[in-house]
C-alpha cells in the first residue's frame, strides 16, 4: 500500500492518491504512517528528481497537487500531539512580486518534511513580513523574489527587523532565481539554497533540526 | 581607447561576422533607466516620450551600445486583456490573467497602435529613432509565445497543462505567436529591433523536453518571420539553460544572450554556430563595488570576447533599478578596455 501511495505521488496521480488513501484509511492504517512513508516519502522522491533535474516545475506542481490531495484528507485526523511540527515557519514572495510557484514548491517541502508553515502569499509588503515575525513568532522568515527589480525587498525586510530589534529572534532565509549565496551574505541574512529540496536541508542545519 | 565606430556600425560589424573597433556592450539597462532621470517607473512604464527621453540619458550617462525598450513581459498578455495594475514605483503587476475571464477563443491579436500599452512601446522607439536612430541600435524586447501564453493564463494552471492538456496550451500559443508577429511587424515599422525575450521557458521553470515541444517551435517561427526582414534576430533567456544550450541554434536566432550558466562551456558547445551576449550576474551590479566589478567583468570580456561568431558584453538578466551608477559605469569602462580589437 505504502509502496503504491509513494509512486502514485511520483506518478503525479491526484485521483489515485485520494482513492488510496482512502482505502487505507477503510483498512484502519495509522494516518501518521500513510502520510509519514506514502505520502511524504513520495514527495521526498520528488525532491530528488527535481533536484537530479529529472523533474521540473510541472512535474512538481502535479506531484505536489496530489500530494495534498491525500494529505487534505488525513490532515484533520491527525492529532497535534501524535506529530508536532518541528518549527514554525513564515514564508512569502516580497512586494512588486506575484510569482509564486517557487514559493508554492518550497512550501509543500517544508509541509512534507513535518514543518508548520504560515503563507503570507505573494506581493507581501516588507512591514507585512515583519508584523507576521512579531504576531507569529516564527523560528524561520523565508523570503522569495523572482525577479531582479525585486531582490532588493529582502534588504528592507531585514533592515526592518533590526530597526525593530526583531532579527534576533528569527532565522531568515533567501531564494528565488536571481538571489545567489552571496547576496544572501550581502543583506546578512542566515542561508539561502536554490531550489525545495535544498531549503529544507538548509533549515534543518539552521535550526539544528 | 576611443572609441572609432558607433554603436550601429559596431552592431553591424558583429553581425556580418567582421571585428568593430571594440566588443559590443550592451547590459539589459531597462527600467533603470528611470532612476538616471530620477523618474517614478510608473512614468516610465506608462509614456513612450518618458521611456525614450531616460533610455537615451542613461545611454549618454554610462556610454553602453543600445536602447532597450522594455516594460515588462507581460506587454503582449496584458493587451490581450490580462489585467495589471501600475504601481507608482514599481513595475506593473498582473491581478487577473485574461484566460481567468475569457475562453481561448475569444482572445484577439490586439493592435499595437491602439491597445493598452503597446501604443507606449511604439512612441517610445519612434522617438528614440528620431533622437538616434542611425547611430544606437533601439533593442525591443517581444516577449516570445511561451512566456506570453503563461502570462495569459494563471501560471500554476498553464505549467500543469502542458503536461495534461498540450492541446490547449498549443492553442494558446498560436494566438500569442500572431500577437507578437503583429507587435514585432509595427516595431520594424517605427524603427525598432525586436529581440525576442522567452524566461518563462527556461530550465529553471520547464524541462528540456517541454522547451521543445512548446518554446522552441514559437521562437524558431517568430524568428523566421523577423528574418523576412534581413534582421539579425537575438534570443534571450534569462535563469538556467545549460540543459538546452545545444538546442539553442536550432530557434535559428543569430546571437543568444543567456544567464546563469558557464559561458566558456557554452562558447565550446555553441560559438561556432551562434553570436553569444552574456552574462554579468546583475545582483552584483545591485549589491558590488566598482573594483570587484571592474575585476570580473574584466574577466569575463577577456574570456569570451575571442568567441569565433562574435561576442556581446552583457548582464545576464535586467540591471536593477537601484544598482549605484558608479558599478554600471565600472562595468562599461571595464568592458571598453579589455574588448578592445583593433590595434
Amino acid at each position: 500500500m505504502f509502496e503504491l501511495l509513494r509512486k502514485a505521488v511520483i506518478d503525479m496521480d491526484d485521483s489515485k492518491v485520494a482513492a488510496l488513501v482512502s482505502q487505507a484509511l477503510r483498512e484502519e492504517i495509522n494516518p501518521v504512517d500513510i502520510l509519514e512513508d506514502g505520502l511524504i516519502s513520495g514527495m521526498q522522491e520528488v525532491a530528488i528528481l527535481f533536484a537530479r533535474k529529472e523533474y521540473y516545475v510541472p512535474e512538481v506542481l502535479l506531484s505536489s497537487e496530489a500530494f495534498y490531495a491525500g494529505f487534505d484528507i488525513i490532515k484533520p485526523l491527525i492529532g497535534k500531539s501524535s506529530r508536532k511540527p518541528k518549527a514554525k515557519i513564515v514564508i512569502g514572495v516580497v512586494e512588486g512580486d506575484i510569482h509564486d510557484i517557487g514559493k508554492n514548491i518550497v512550501k509543500v517541502m517544508m509541509e512534507a518534511a513535518g514543518y508548520e508553515v504560515i503563507d503570507l502569499g505573494r506581493d507581501v509588503p516588507y512591514t507585512q513580513f515583519v508584523e507576521a515575525v512579531e504576531r507569529e513568532k516564527p523560528d524561520i522568515l523565508a523570503l522569495s523574489s523572482l525577479m531582479t527589480t525585486t531582490m532588493t525587498q529582502m534588504d528592507m525586510v531585514i533592515k526592518e527587523l533590526e530597526q525593530r530589534k526583531l532579527r534576533g529572534d528569527v532565522k531568515v532565509i533567501v531564494g528565488g532565481a536571481p538571489v545567489n549565496h552571496e547576496f544572501a551574505m550581502k543583506i546578512k541574512a542566515d542561508g539561502y539554497s536554490p531550489d525545495g529540496p535544498s531549503t529544507v536541508t538548509l533549515i534543518e542545519r539552521i535550526i539544528g533540526g | 581607447m576611443n572609441d572609432i565606430l558607433t554603436p550601429r556600425e559596431r552592431f553591424g560589424l558583429l553581425v556580418i561576422d567582421e571585428r568593430p573597433d571594440r566588443c559590443n556592450i550592451m547590459p539589459l539597462v531597462t527600467s533603470h533607466a528611470a532612476t538616471v532621470k530620477d523618474m517614478k517607473l510608473r512614468d516610465y512604464y506608462t509614456n513612450g516620450e518618458n521611456m525614450a527621453r531616460a533610455q537615451i540619458a542613461a545611454l549618454e550617462k554610462y556610454g553602453h551600445d543600445a536602447i532597450s525598450i522594455f516594460s515588462e513581459v507581460g506587454i503582449i498578455a496584458e493587451a490581450m486583456g490580462s489585467v495589471f495594475e501600475y504601481p507608482e514605483n514599481d513595475l506593473p503587476i498582473q491581478r487577473v490573467p485574461a484566460l481567468k475571464k475569457k475562453k481561448i477563443d475569444e482572445l484577439t491579436i490586439p493592435n499595437p497602435k491602439t491597445t493598452a500599452r503597446l501604443p507606449v512601446y511604439l512612441e517610445a522607439i519612434e522617438y528614440a529613432y528620431d533622437a538616434l536612430g542611425d547611430k544606437v541600435p533601439i533593442l525591443v524586447y517581444i516577449p516570445a509565445p511561451f512566456t506570453t501564453g503563461m502570462m495569459l493564463s494563471e501560471p500554476n494552471e498553464f505549467l500543469m497543462q502542458t503536461i495534461k492538456e498540450p492541446v490547449q496550451i498549443e492553442r494558446i500559443l498560436a494566438k500569442s505567436l500572431d500577437a507578437a508577429i503583429e507587435l514585432c511587424y509595427h516595431t520594424i515599422d517605427a524603427g525598432g529591433l525586436p529581440i525576442i525575450v522567452d524566461p518563462l521557458a527556461s530550465s529553471s521553470v520547464i524541462s528540456p523536453k517541454a522547451y521543445k515541444q512548446y518554446a522552441l517551435p514559437y521562437e524558431r517561427r517568430l524568428i523566421d518571420y523577423l528574418h523576412r526582414y534581413d534582421l539579425d534576430v537575438i534570443l534571450h533567456i534569462c535563469g538556467e539553460t545549460t540543459p538546452i544550450v545545444n538546442l539553442l541554434p536550432e530557434t535559428h536566432a543569430d546571437l543568444i544572450s543567456i544567464d546563469r550558466v558557464s559561458m566558456s562551456d557554452t562558447i565550446e558547445e555553441i560559438s561556432g554556430k551562434l553570436r553569444l551576449i552574456g552574462n554579468y550576474d546583475t545582483s552584483q551590479l545591485a549589491f558590488s563595488s566598482p573594483d570587484v566589478i571592474t575585476h570580473e567583468v574584466t574577466e569575463m570580456v577577456r574570456q569570451s570576447k575571442n568567441a569565433a561568431k562574435g561576442y556581446i558584453a552583457a548582464t545576464g538578466c535586467e540591471v536593477p533599478t537601484q544598482a549605484p551608477a558608479e558599478n554600471l559605469i565600472a562595468f562599461v569602462n571595464a568592458a571598453k578596455e579589455t574588448g578592445w580589437y583593433w590595434v
